[in-house]
């Protein structure tokens, strides 16, 4: 039970982007049928990290509270089955590449006709439209071509350094929770359904959109900061006491700056006119980030956070996993739930990032086994008979 | 039609940083945004990058990709006069947007409960850095520190260099995708109660729910190493550079062809005949050698060349792209990813749309809104104050 009690979600996205929107909506109530075949489930159900087709954490994490479903599309059973969901849920979504639904008979096209009050959603990699349409393209390849992977560099690095992050995976699925929900409210009011086409590719870009209006606007293509700021210095990350243990250190007012000469002891900086501006500061900032590398190199990485927040100076770790399984703040918002996954005992997973204070989310139900609640989908939803899901059972439609 | 209808919902937003993106998601679902601005101005108008040319001359790039689409009014809300008003128009507005510092509200008499007393609707949406409770809560936070304590940046940046931390507003844009699905949530409860509520948005929370930051430790007890571009387990799956920059390839495990594909692109070298090869695992075992090949293969042809040729034999590759190449790219423009905004024939310019469509077309949004455009029409015809009230107000500098 839960405020999303009323919706329901036909899901056959996989991997993160689809499921990590899909999983928003579940945390809320909102049922979501997640639809894999046996042949071809999740791709992170067989991570190389996961030693059993049930025991894969990424799959864990991201399909918290979903039911699943297996159907072999290419049995015509299965489109029998499909039609009859499509006629009670909300919504469908895919992030397959495109054209993959319309060789199932559900492209968008079909899918609006026949449901016309249904919310479709696709996700692709570089939107269903376009000359481009069908290029393939990854999570991996799409910060590159969206211009993050080149910004995403030292100023005076060798190549661009990017990120082990899928972006735009989590940013395209928090989109997607979000869109879900406005198209239905805005079926309620116009009684029409709608299709979203969503450019994985486009919402990468989005996350430069500053830089972008710049540029659009006649700029020069703006060149990597790594870790400095166009506004503020000092603006870095600097080394800390331990192994791969580091600190972020941002000075953005004239005020911070004294207060951060002040706990280095630097009478000598709080003396400098050179240094009393952003300008002056800017100037020499490779000569400071040096000195405030060498005062934090001897120091635990919290306590040199600690210290800068006690005085006001926005500072913080570069947090590992192992920090934000303890951090104390997400403590404090039960941040951390344990899955009491079968297949996973004990493994604690991050929860809902959001806070509803009347309705909050909550974790009702394990990540799905494969074909976990086919009979419940099959008998209790749909209302076919146990003699009837034992033809479909035999036939294969369940493989 | 040309974009969601979520209905009449009259959104105020107190002009911060952490709630620009979330605002301006729900203009594009088709809200009454009105931005709530001290009467000289927010400071988001001087944000950087400043832009140089055009209409837009001496604004910032900033402001003029978050605001569009959305209303302004002046108030000063430090003032009791203005305080006051506040609560005045709270009693008229749907969803309260809010991204101070928590407590600030409850010294200026605007916390929810004082708010919600004469208006039961009312959601209000607190997007913070650290939540609202918890010892960290009034920590204060840049881009880059909620990049570093959210755990992205621990896995971003090359192995031997300094975590590295993303271009772009980030933490912004994820935080405000997490909360307008919350508040579309806290929507749909109140059309059933009549009730609002609270909520609160962490931003560290919504960076750590991300990349199995969390389960990889709680799973293996390892924190996600940071390796540059180069990706976990695909091999080739990184940058490598070319006559006029870089390319992208990301050769994964699941992609056999793919692979099989370059092979033969490239010639078949001799080097890599051999069965072991077709192993994705010793691929990457053996990434040094791959990658020394493919980069001195990749260093005859230019992005372009690369990236056409590649997606004709469906490899996924990517030209790692500055934005003006971006802007280019013939997808993007097909797409109509970049627009004019309408509605106001003295201020047009070109901005960054949506990155998705409903039903083909992407909604058009107005320009930036000057600073009190909308003074008369809340305060005036909402409100109903008199032109005498207004000048009092004004020349007390309140609005």
């Amino acid at each position: 039970m839960g405020p999303l009690d009323d919706v329901r979600i036909l899901d056959f996205s996989h991997i993160a982007a689809g499921p990590y929107g899909t999983l928003q909506l579940a945390y809320f109530g909102a049922e979501v049928i997640k639809v894999e075949s046996r042949q071809r489930p999740d791709g992170w159900r067989i991570r190389d990290s996961a030693s059993h087709i049930e025991a894969s954490r990424p799959f864990a994490d991201h399909n918290k509270n979903k039911l699943g479903l297996t159907l072999n599309m290419k049995h015509p059973l299965a489109h029998t089955i499909v039609d009859r969901l499509l006629q009670v849920c909300d919504a469908v979504i895919d992030n397959f590449s495109v054209g993959v639904m319309d060789r199932l008979g559900m492209g968008h096209e079909q899918l609006r006709t026949h449901y016309p009050k249904l919310v479709v959603v696709s996700v692709p990699g570089l939107g269903s439209t376009g000359p481009h349409r069908h290029w393939v393209t990854w999570g991996p390849s799409i910060m590159p071509l969206s211009g993050l992977t080149y910004l995403w560099n030292q100023e005076d690095g060798p190549e661009p350094v990017g990120s082990q992050t899928s972006y735009p995976d989590y940013v395209v699925g928090a989109h997607v929770g979000a869109l879900v929900l406005a198209a239905i409210i805005s079926r309620d009011v116009t009684g029409e359904g709608c299709w979203i086409d969503l450019s994985q590719a486009e919402m990468s870009a989005t996350l430069l959109a500053p830089y972008y209006m710049s540029v659009l606007h006649g700029d020069d293509d703006p060149n990597p900061m790594g870790n400095h700021h166009s506004a503020y210095a000092p603006h870095g990350c600097y080394p800390c006491l331990g192994s791969d243990r580091w600190c972020v250190i941002t000075v953005t007012s004239d005020a911070q700056w004294i207060a951060l000469c002040r706990l280095m002891e630097r009478d000598d900086w709080l003396t400098d006119q050179n240094l009393r501006t952003f300008s002056g500061r800017r100037d020499h900032q490779g000569a400071l980030d040096q000195q405030i590398a060498a005062w934090t190199l001897t120091q635990d990485p919290k306590i040199v956070m600690e210290q800068c927040q006690k005085v006001g100076i926005p500072a913080g770790v570069v947090a590992t996993g192992e920090d934000l399984t303890h951090d104390p703040q997400l403590e404090v918002r039960k941040f951390l739930i344990d899955t009491q996954h079968p297949y996973l005992p004990g493994l604690v997973m991050p929860g809902c990032p959001v806070d509803l204070m009347d309705t909050p989310a909550q974790y009702t139900h394990h990540a799905p086994l494969l074909g976990e609640h086919n009979p419940d989908i099959i008998c209790g939803l749909l209302g076919y008979t146990r003699d009837e899901y034992e033809v479909f059972d035999v036939a294969g439609v369940f493989n | 039609m040309a974009g969601l209808t979520i209905g009449t919902l009259r959104v105020l937003e107190i002009a911060h940083p952490n709630v620009m993106y979330c605002g301006r998601l729900l203009a594009e679902f088709g809200a009454e945004v009105v931005l709530v601005e001290p009467p000289a101005g927010d400071v988001s108008r001087h944000e950087m990058p400043i832009i140089h040319h055009g209409p837009l001359h001496g604004q910032s790039a900033s402001a003029a990709y978050f605001h569009v689409g959305k209303h302004s009014i002046t108030l000063d809300l430090r003032q009791a006069d203005g305080q006051s008003l506040f609560r005045q128009l709270a009693q008229h507005a749907d969803v309260i947007l809010d991204g101070t510092i928590p407590g600030q509200l409850v010294a200026w008499q605007l916390d929810y409960g004082t708010l919600q007393s004469d208006n039961p609707g009312l959601i209000q949406a607190a997007v913070t850095p650290f939540g609202q409770s918890g010892p960290r809560s009034e920590w204060l936070a840049t881009e880059l520190v909620n990049f570093a304590m959210g755990g992205l940046m621990a896995v971003s940046g090359s192995a031997a260099g300094p975590p590295t931390g993303a271009p772009g507003p980030h933490g912004a844009i994820i935080g405000g995708a997490h909360a307008a699905f919350a508040i579309l949530t806290a929507l749909r409860v109140k059309q059933r109660t009549g009730h609002g509520q609270f909520i609160d948005v962490s931003i560290q929370a919504c960076f750590a729910a991300q990349e199995n930051l969390i389960s990889a430790y709680t799973g293996e007890g390892r924190s996600t190493p940071r390796l540059g571009s180069q990706h976990r387990v695909a091999t080739p799956g990184r940058v490598y550079a070319c006559q006029d920059g870089w390319v992208h390839f990301f050769v994964s495990p699941a992609q056999q062809g793919a692979w099989d594909r370059l092979m033969e692109w490239m010639g078949n070298p001799p080097a890599f005949a051999g069965t072991e090869w077709a192993d994705a695992r010793y691929r990457r075992r053996h990434a040094e050698e791959i990658d020394a090949a493919v980069s001195k293969w990749t260093g005859n042809f230019t992005k372009q060349v690369l990236y056409k040729e590649a997606q004709r034999r469906k490899i996924p590759c990517a030209p790692v792209n500055t934005l003006n190449e971006y802007l280019q790219d013939e997808q993007v423009r097909a797409r109509g990813f970049v627009a004019k905004t309408v509605g106001n024939p003295l201020l047009e310019y070109d901005y960054l749309t949506s990155p998705w469509m409903v039903d083909g077309n992407r909604r058009s949004l107005a320009p930036l809104p000057e600073s009190g455009e909308y003074n008369e029409h809340l305060y005036h015809e909402t409100l109903g104050l008199s032109v005498a009230d207004l000048d009092r107000l004004r020349a007390l500098a309140v609005i």
